[in-house]
């Protein structure tokens, strides 16, 4: 799992201008994506999480501002690439697959249709006969069952589940080296969810794919992913390989998303424990923890200053002040009877 | 668009809200929710309510059929959404109904209420038969069952305060006398959500998600109803916000007396909540027992498959489980495979399965179950 890094990302800010003032979506977060592993982004609506996705593509509106240090994917800065260099990558080596495949996909052009066209655009020197075959060896790849005849039905025809696969073939046209999927199972039912996520998994093992997989859903996130990034307030929070963020979480706010979902192979009598409160509000964010008044271990170190990152392991950092050094020893959820948790 | 909607709930409400909530009233709205470990903030799990079955039936009902006439390749066709189903939920009770989208469930919901005519069956509520009740003569019982939807936004009216939004109810099912009474019920119903009282003027878009469907819930349970249909009500918000409002359902629940029927799609929320779990497909019940009795002893191949297939938040159980998964999808309930409905992705199918149509049968200790393996 310990590949090359294929993207990195430095301190990237994405606000939008609206009539209210600047919503601050992404306030500085970097991360790194490896060669063949699945990135997991969790967070909740309003974490910013897909607004971190869409600004690596930069498909974003026209208010949005983007800033960042760097966003390198392949010794090219993404930030900085100009518009038209930028078509080269967007579609062919990094590739998204959204939650709902009905709005992406054009409902008056069949679905074979839409996927050859995508190839074209890339490899317009391919002919409409090889990109026909191609878009029906796709359609194999994604388990497509009966392809031809669903080569030529219109998106309105196919269930909630084919068309998610040919979101994921059209994604996978150009042999992307980074596929985004942001909440692609969401919208779908579980037996069908089920379905997506091992072909996702059979992809990423059979083509080296790396893919950043946004989700608010943990058990997802346990099933697929080998890394995590637990996203809250436009920022990251923590960050560990899944086992790690499972096993020993290390933030309150990781925890609270723990303790509220039930879970099926747990007795019924385990009580569900709410994170208390709502998001923060991102025209005008906390100014230290973004999640110190929904957290019950909050000290007034939370409220003015943003906590310094705290690692737990080489690949397992927490930003919460409840980590450092200096933090109390009572009552901390973070520190075992007589040794330090942290550090 | 999208901004803009951002722009609209990060407004000044939201802002107020957050302020609110990281201020001196912070400890009071942890334990309202519920988070507090020290309060019992429980929610409706079995053994929490009355015991079960020994209220009286609040809903019952028997063989509803719900056809839909479509047209199919110019011939005239039924869509059958629901298709002989019977139910009954009690007082206290909170009936769990599971299954893939375009199983019925949220027809089964809408033909109870008589957003649908049933085409068939018996629908009783209270113990009054309401299947043909002329609507005029169904309003006064109205006030009785309520429901509570998905989506909060789409639901609430949003040219009208909250104010008005709880109090419309109450004039509409004659309750109150004066306009003051109505309008200090709906106070009290506020309170009761846990919202503040400024929160009586604003407008729904002025609230999240969480916010929105607490108002939802107000509207529904101000005027006293006996049963609530909970249609994917949590489905739409955040995780942490689901349990705030699992929670806040439960406590209503335990004092009330509610009955819930309640329908969604997480099967892991559903265990939770429930006391009974029914399991539909194509129109039709394939399972009904204790919530916890279905995922200890799932009889029917369906729900087998359907539990297998919830992700579990750990990934040592993820890794190694998983192995039988449901292949191919729901087909049209236009044309339902002959037999068991559920035969063509059935892996333990046989013979007789594709030709006749099993029975629901009583497996004992009110477990029932409609599969051939059983018969």
């Amino acid at each position: 799992m310990a590949g090359e890094t294929i993207l990195k990302v430095n301190n990237l800010k994405t606000s939008f201008a609206t009539k209210a003032g600047r919503v601050q979506a992404v306030r500085g977060i970097s991360f790194e994506v490896r060669k063949g592993e699945v990135l997991g982004i969790v967070g909740e609506s309003g974490s910013g999480k897909s607004v971190a996705s869409l600004s690596i593509l930069r498909v974003l509106p026209d208010n949005a501002t983007l800033s960042a240090d760097s966003i390198d994917f392949g010794g090219q800065d993404l930030a900085r690439l100009p518009k038209k260099e930028f078509r080269k990558i967007r579609g062919a080596r990094i590739s998204m697959i959204f939650q709902d495949p009905m709005t992406s996909l054009n409902p008056l052009m069949t679905a074979g249709r839409q996927v050859e066209e995508s190839l074209l655009e890339h490899c317009p020197q391919m002919g409409r006969q090889a990109a026909r075959r191609k878009v029906l060896e796709l359609f194999g790849r994604v388990r497509m069952p009966d392809a031809e005849s669903r080569y030529r039905a219109y998106p309105h025809e196919l269930s909630g589940g084919m068309r998610q696969r040919v979101m994921i073939a059209m994604a996978l046209s150009c042999d992307p080296e980074l596929l985004i999927a942001d909440e692609p199972t969401t919208a779908l039912d579980v037996t069908i969810q089920g379905q997506i996520l091992l072909l996702l998994k059979e992809l990423r093992g059979a083509a080296d794919l790396s893919v950043i997989f946004i989700t608010h859903d943990l058990g997802v996130v346990a099933g697929i992913c080998d890394r995590v990034l637990v996203m809250y307030g436009g920022l990251v929070m923590e960050e560990g390989l899944t086992g790690e963020l499972f096993s020993r979480p290390a933030h309150p706010y990781t925890l609270g998303l723990l303790a509220s979902v039930p879970r099926l192979d747990q007795p019924k009598d385990k009580r569900l424990r709410p994170i208390a409160g709502s998001p923060p509000d991102m025209l005008a964010p906390p100014a230290g923890c973004p999640f110190f008044p929904r957290c019950e271990w909050a000290r007034n170190v939370c409220i003015d200053g943003r906590p310094e990152c705290a690692r737990l392991s080489p690949t397992h950092k927490s930003m919460c002040w409840l980590l450092q050094p200096d933090a109390p020893g009572e009552g901390n959820p973070f520190r075992k009877a007589g040794g330090a948790y942290a550090g | 668009m999208r901004a803009d909607a951002a722009a609209r709930n990060g407004g000044p409400a939201r802002a107020d809200a957050a302020a609110r909530s990281g201020g001196p009233m912070r400890a009071d709205a942890a334990v309202r929710d519920g988070g507090g470990p020290t309060r019992d903030g429980g929610n409706a799990r079995a053994g929490d309510g009355p015991a079960m079955g020994d209220g009286p039936a609040m809903l019952e009902v028997r063989g509803l059929r719900q056809h839909f006439p479509v047209r199919k390749d110019g011939k005239k066709r039924f869509l059958k959404a629901v298709d002989g189903v019977d139910l009954e939920v009690r007082a206290g009770e909170t009936f769990g109904l599971v299954g893939e989208s375009g199983c019925g469930k949220s027809t089964l919901a809408r033909s109870v209420i008589r957003i649908y005519e049933p085409t068939g069956g018996q629908v009783l509520v209270d113990g009054e038969d309401i299947t043909h009740k002329p609507q005029k003569q169904l309003r006064p019982l109205r006030k009785k069952m309520q429901m509570i939807f998905q989506d909060p936004y789409s639901s609430l009216n949003s040219r009208m305060s909250v104010r008005d939004i709880l109090m419309e109810p109450l004039i509409a099912s004659h309750v109150g006398e004066s306009a003051a009474q109505r309008e200090e019920m709906a106070m009290r119903a506020l309170a009761r959500v846990g919202l503040m009282a400024d929160a009586a003027g604003r407008y729904p878009h002025e609230f999240s998600g969480g916010q929105r469907q607490r108002v939802g819930i107000a509207r529904a349970l101000i005027t006293r109803p006996k049963l609530v249909i909970c249609d994917e009500a949590i489905s739409a918000l955040d995780v942490s916000i689901q349990a705030q409002v699992v929670n806040l359902l439960g406590e209503f629940q335990r004092e009330l007396g509610l009955a819930y029927l309640f329908i969604a799609h997480d099967l892991s929320m559903v265990r939770y909540v429930s006391h009974r779990v029914g399991v539909m497909y194509l129109g039709r019940m394939a399972e009904v027992c204790g919530s916890e009795e279905i995922y200890a002893n799932p009889l029917h191949p369906y729900t087998q498959a359907l539990l297998e297939s919830i992700p579990i938040p750990d990934p040592a159980v993820a890794a190694g489980a998983r192995a039988a998964r449901l292949e191919g999808e729901v087909p049209s309930p236009i044309d339902p495979p002959a037999g068991c409905h559920f035969h063509p992705r059935c892996p333990k199918a046989m013979s007789v399965c594709r030709q006749e149509e099993p029975a629901m049968r009583e497996m004992g200790g009110d477990h029932c179950v409609r599969c051939h393996l059983y018969g």
